[in-house]
Formats: C-alpha cells, structure tokens, sequence
C-alpha cells in the first residue's frame, strides 16, 4: 500500500475511534454513564402506556442532545396544543403521519381536533412522561430511566394536558 | 420519497458493491475507509440539499452494545487461551469421542452452542469458543480427509453464533422486536431458537454439497497437542466459563454481560497467572472497526432519509406489481440478508415500523390475524443471522480471518442456510402463539423432534450412518436444553 493511501486509511480509522470517544464523551457529558451500558433492546417500548420508546431517552443522552426524536405512540393532544410544543412533532393525523405543520398549513386540519403523536423531542416525550417507572421494571438491566426523564424534564418542563388509549 | 435519500441510497449500495466485487481494492482503500467515505459523501449531500447535519441522528444510529461485547469476548478469548482453557476444553472433547458418543455429538453440541445459551450479541461467544471450534474442525477434517469439514464446523458454529441474540431475553435482538411490535417478552424466542437450528445445519450441509469445493483456505493444520499434562488452571478457567454461562442464562442478572465477561478475565488472570499482555493475543481489531463503520454509515442514511426510500420503494412495488403485499412480504423478511450489516440492529431499527405496517396489510388481504407476528419474527431472525454473512465485519469474518479464507467466501453459504432456515421459525410462531410465554408440551415435544431431526442430519453431513446415537443424542441434548431454559 501507497503512502498516501496508508495515511489516508489511517485517517479513517482514526475517525472510528473518534466517533466511539464521543458517543462515550456525551454519555459522560449527561451525566447518565449507565447509559452506556443500555443492549437497546427494547424490552422497555411495550411497558409504555404512552406508546413512548424509553430508549430514545439513552439515545438522547449518548447523543448529548435532548432534541433527538423518539417514537410516541400513544399520546393524544389537541393539533394547536401540538404545534405549540414543536410545529416539527410527527403526529398521526387523517390517517396520516405527517407535522403538526404540515397537518395545520397543508393538511388544514382543524387546531381543535385532537391527535395521536408519533415522533416528538426527547425532551417533550419526558414532559409526557407519567414517570410510573414501568420502564425502569421492564429493563432487562434495571437501568434507572427515569433519571434520565427527570433531567430531561428539569431543563424544559412540558405543560401538556394528555390523554392516553386504555 | 426524497431526492437525497435516493442518491444517498443508490451512493451506498455501489461503494458496498465496489468494495465487495473488488473494484476499489483493499489494498488501495480498506472496506472500513470506503465506508466512512460513503458515510461523509452522503452527509455532504445533506448539506448541499440545505438543512444542517443533524449529528445527534447519527450517533442514535450506533449500538455500544456489540462493540464492547466484542472487545469483552475477545478479552476473555485471549485469557482463556493464554490460561489453557480451550486444551482443557480440547481434553474434554477428546473424552467424549471416545465414547460412543463420539464426535457428531461434540459437534452437534458444539454449533449449537450459541443458540442455546443465548446472549445478546452473538459475538460473546463465538469468540472465546473459536478455538474450540477450529479444533474440532480441524480433528473432523483430519479423520475424514476432507478440509470442507474445517469450514462446516467453523460457519456452521458462527452462523448459529450471529442469529442467537434473536432468541436471547437477556438483551437480544428479538426483544428488540418484541418490544417495538408491542408482544409479551419472549414470544418469538422458541421459534426462532428452532430456526437457528434449522439454519445452522443448512450452512452446514451447503457446504458439505456445494461450496466446499471453491474453498480456498491457506490455514495450515494445527501442530500436535502438546504433550505436557495440563494445568488444573486450565480446567478450572474453562469450567467457570461454562458455569457462568449457565447461571446468566438461567437467572438473568441484572448486570451487562460485558462486565461478567470481564470479571470473569479477571478471574482467569487470578487462577492462571496472567499478564495484560496475555489477553490482546484474542483481539481482532477489522471486525470491531468494520462494525463501528457499519454504523456511521447507517445514521448517515438515517438522516438522509434513505431507509425511507427503501420503505418507499417497497411500497411501490407491493401496490403496483403482481408480487402485492404478501410477495413483498417475503421480499422485506429477506431483506437483511441483501442488506447484510455489521449488526442486524442497525436496519431492524430502521425497518420495523415497516415490516409491521406490512404485516397489518397481508393480516387485512389474508384474514390471517397473525401475520404480523409471524413476519416481524421471521424479520428479527433474518436480520440476526445476517451479520453472519455479512462483508462489512460480521461474524462470520472472524472465522474467514482465522482459517485465511479470501473474498467473503462464507456469506453464501451462511445467507443461503439462514433463506432455508427462517421459515421454520415463521411455521412456528403460530404453533406457539403470542400470547405471554408458557409451558407448552406440544411445542416442547417439537422442539425436541426438531433437535433430534438436526441430530441425524450432522450425522450424515459428517460421514456417519444417521441414527448414530451420538448425533441424536447431542440434538436432543440441544433441544431439550432449549426447552429448559
């Protein structure tokens, strides 16, 4: 192999290693170290009654980011109330996955009909969050979720009046 | 359906093509570097079509979790080889086929292993019990003068290796399933445990028939035992091993495995006297890379939307070609043995809302209320097993890297038996049902026809006669252990 071509693959790998030091460097970052220890295996997704993926609270906190969008399925909420909270939310509207924008502007959908969510903010999922700590139980590791949540909520406290399918 | 996912998808697939078919070298360009190349190709793309790169989509795509269950095998490998275990485990071997036994139950015991004590990444055991695999492999070969036995043994274990994290309900694959198709805990592990079997002795038997012959392995025969009696250490190490394994599987503790892997090296250390530079003699540092480059490579696609293309793409060809939703579906199943990442997680995140949407539309065409659980296992499985075949540091690498076998020669093979193998598992997950899992002797009682069907089967591609008792007895050993835990 060339030098140049030595150099450049080294560069690559370099850039692996990188990539590892800094998922590692944000878990550190949040605080959650455990979050590191996560299989993301999903075993806590089916205990949600809010149909909130509690993984993508480890993902928030690996990525260093509360904005990163995790799945909730089951949280019903009014269209505007939606749009307030993030006009980018993915919510289940007409059949349709789609913003709440698109939902208001292309979509014209009435602000007052309400709306299952889909995709929102990790930060907005922890302000919906009921904290039953049902999650935490169904782990596989007992990894301690609701930390996360809670630090989550700390920064951005949601003000949503939610309702759930039993 | 956007424009950058499709040129970000079709910009991935022909580096992945061009590096595999050879047309960028690895002597010019390693698969790892073609792919981060791929990886910040597709990210300049999202810049140029406008909004920033959202980073943080990139780092959701990665799992820590089968890279530091890799670094943790490997460890423990090289603690386990340096204290003597896998002679003590060779000994042990050579006992049981001089017994009537003989070697078609180590073997059957042997491949099998992985699926029966299922851990959540596949990779924490197919690398400390490599060199068991290749001992045996080797023994097999040299009595039946047949070097395709080498490589029967060695993929038949590693692919049975890579589909057992679908099984596992200690943080595996399947639960990964489960958990987003919203099914009690362990409902697809049976079944697909079945189909591993299944897999696993299809591997096998291709390539007992057919891909043996362009085996082109420069691994030279192991040199002789070594004659000086082996250490107690040597036995105690591999005897711990074998215990923890059973008490994790069997209580599931709530600790990651990666810190039991490493307590346990510790251990060995302690026992055997080691040094640190004993336990680097086990780490493979291409596949840890590839699989790392697996992934910056799949969230790049993530954020450019390219999975969403292919979900897109799919769509269209159920609803507007004679294939429908149930052709596809079968298309979708397989799909991850087309796509063969790294790590099965990587485009079993990205598709399962998808497989589930399908399943729901073949539920509503066919009247068959269980399809989607039906599709979503048969999904999981596939999706499992295919880091065994995959190019881009799957499991199976590490076997190709040990015998020095080139050009990815193992992953038609290992596709092929995971093609004819997951189809078991998708006739019995109606069998068992989805409700919450329970003591069933029906099924108990198929599980173990299947272990003994597997049983006479490596008695045949083995060269022995088929009710030999030793391969029957280890395939209802296999079956019964399943059942058990």
């Amino acid at each position: 192999m060339k030098r140049t071509l030595i150099k450049l693959n080294t560069t690559m790998m370099v850039v692996l290693v990188l990539f590892l030091l800094a998922i590692v460097a944000n878990a550190l970052a949040s605080r959650q170290p455990w979050v590191l220890f996560c299989y993301k295996c999903k075993a806590c997704n089916s205990s949600c009654i809010l149909g909130i993926d509690p993984q993508g609270f480890v993902d928030a906190a690996l990525a260093g980011d509360p904005h990163v969008y995790i799945y909730a399925t089951n949280v019903k909420l009014q269209l505007s109330k939606a749009a307030a909270i993030d006009p980018d939310m993915i919510v289940t509207a007409a059949g349709k996955k789609v913003s709440a924008r698109a939902a208001l502007d292309e979509l014209h959908i009435s602000p007052a009909t309400e709306v299952v969510t889909y995709q929102v903010q990790a930060r907005h999922a922890a302000g919906f969050c009921f904290r039953c700590g049902a999650c935490e139980r169904a782990c596989v590791l007992g990894l301690p979720l609701l930390r996360e949540i809670s630090q989550l909520r700390g920064k951005e406290p949601v003000d949503a009046s939610v309702s759930h399918d039993q | 359906m956007t424009v950058l996912g499709s040129i970000s998808l079709l910009l991935f697939l022909s580096a992945l093509i061009a590096a595999l078919r050879g047309w960028i070298p690895q002597r010019v360009l390693t698969l790892q570097s073609v792919l981060v190349l791929a990886a910040l190709a597709v990210l300049m793309l999202r810049v140029l079509f406008g909004p920033p790169v959202p980073w943080a989509q990139v780092f959701t795509a990665t799992s820590l979790h089968p890279i530091t269950s890799t670094i943790a095998g490997f460890l423990f490998a090289g603690a386990l080889q340096a204290a003597g275990g896998f002679q003590a485990a060779g000994s042990l071997v050579a006992r049981v086929t001089n017994t009537p036994l003989g070697l078609p139950f180590a073997i059957v015991l042997l491949v099998n292993f992985p699926t029966v004590f299922a851990m959540p990444c596949g990779r924490i055991l197919a690398a400390p019990l490599m060199p068991l695999a290749l001992m045996l492999g080797f023994e097999v070969a040299r009595l039946h003068r047949d070097k395709a036995m080498t490589a029967m043994v060695v993929f038949g274990f590693l692919v049975n290796a890579g589909a057992s994290c679908a099984p596992s309900l200690i943080g595996g694959l399947g639960l990964l399933g489960e958990g987003m198709g919203r099914f009690p805990m362990g409902t697809f592990s049976k079944p697909n445990q079945m189909g591993i079997l299944a897999i696993t002795v299809a591997t096998m038997a291709l390539i007992r028939l057919h891909y043996g012959r362009s085996l082109n392995m420069r691994a030279e025969d192991p040199p002789a035992a070594d004659s000086r009696p082996i250490p107690e250490s040597a036995y105690l190490s591999f005897i711990l091993f074998i215990a923890v394994l059973i008490v994790v599987v069997a209580i599931r503790p709530p600790i990651p495995i990666q810190t039991i892997l490493v307590l346990m090296t510790v251990v060995v250390m302690f026992v055997a006297r080691l040094s640190f530079r004993d336990l680097l003699s086990g780490i493979m540092l291409h596949p840890l890379s590839a699989l790392v480059a697996g992934y910056i490579v799949a969230g790049a696609l993530l954020t450019a939307g390219g999975f969403e293309v292919l979900q897109a793409v799919l769509v269209m060809i159920a609803e507007h070609t004679v294939l429908g939703y149930i052709g596809v579906s079968v298309l979708v199943v397989f799909l991850p043995l087309f796509l063969a990442m790294p790590c099965g997680r990587i485009i079993s995140v990205s598709l399962i809302p998808g497989v589930l949407m399908f399943g729901g539309r073949v539920a509503e065409v066919s009247g068959f209320a269980l399809a989607p659980a039906v599709l979503l296992s048969s999904f999981v499985l596939s999706s499992a097993a295919s880091c065994g075949p995959s190019p881009l540091g799957g499991v199976g690498n590490i076997g190709e890297g040990r015998l020095r076998i080139r050009g990815f020669w193992s992953s038609r093979p290992q596709a092929l038996g995971i093609f004819l193998g997951v189809p078991l598992a998708a006739l019995l997950v109606p069998l068992r049902g989805v409700e919450p899992p329970a003591f069933d002797p029906v099924f108990a009682l198929t599980m173990l026809a299947i272990g003994a069907t597997v049983g006479v089967l490596t008695n045949i591609l083995f060269g022995s006669r088929p009710w030999h008792v030793g391969g029957i007895a280890g395939g209802l050993l296999v079956g019964g252990l399943t059942v058990v835990l």
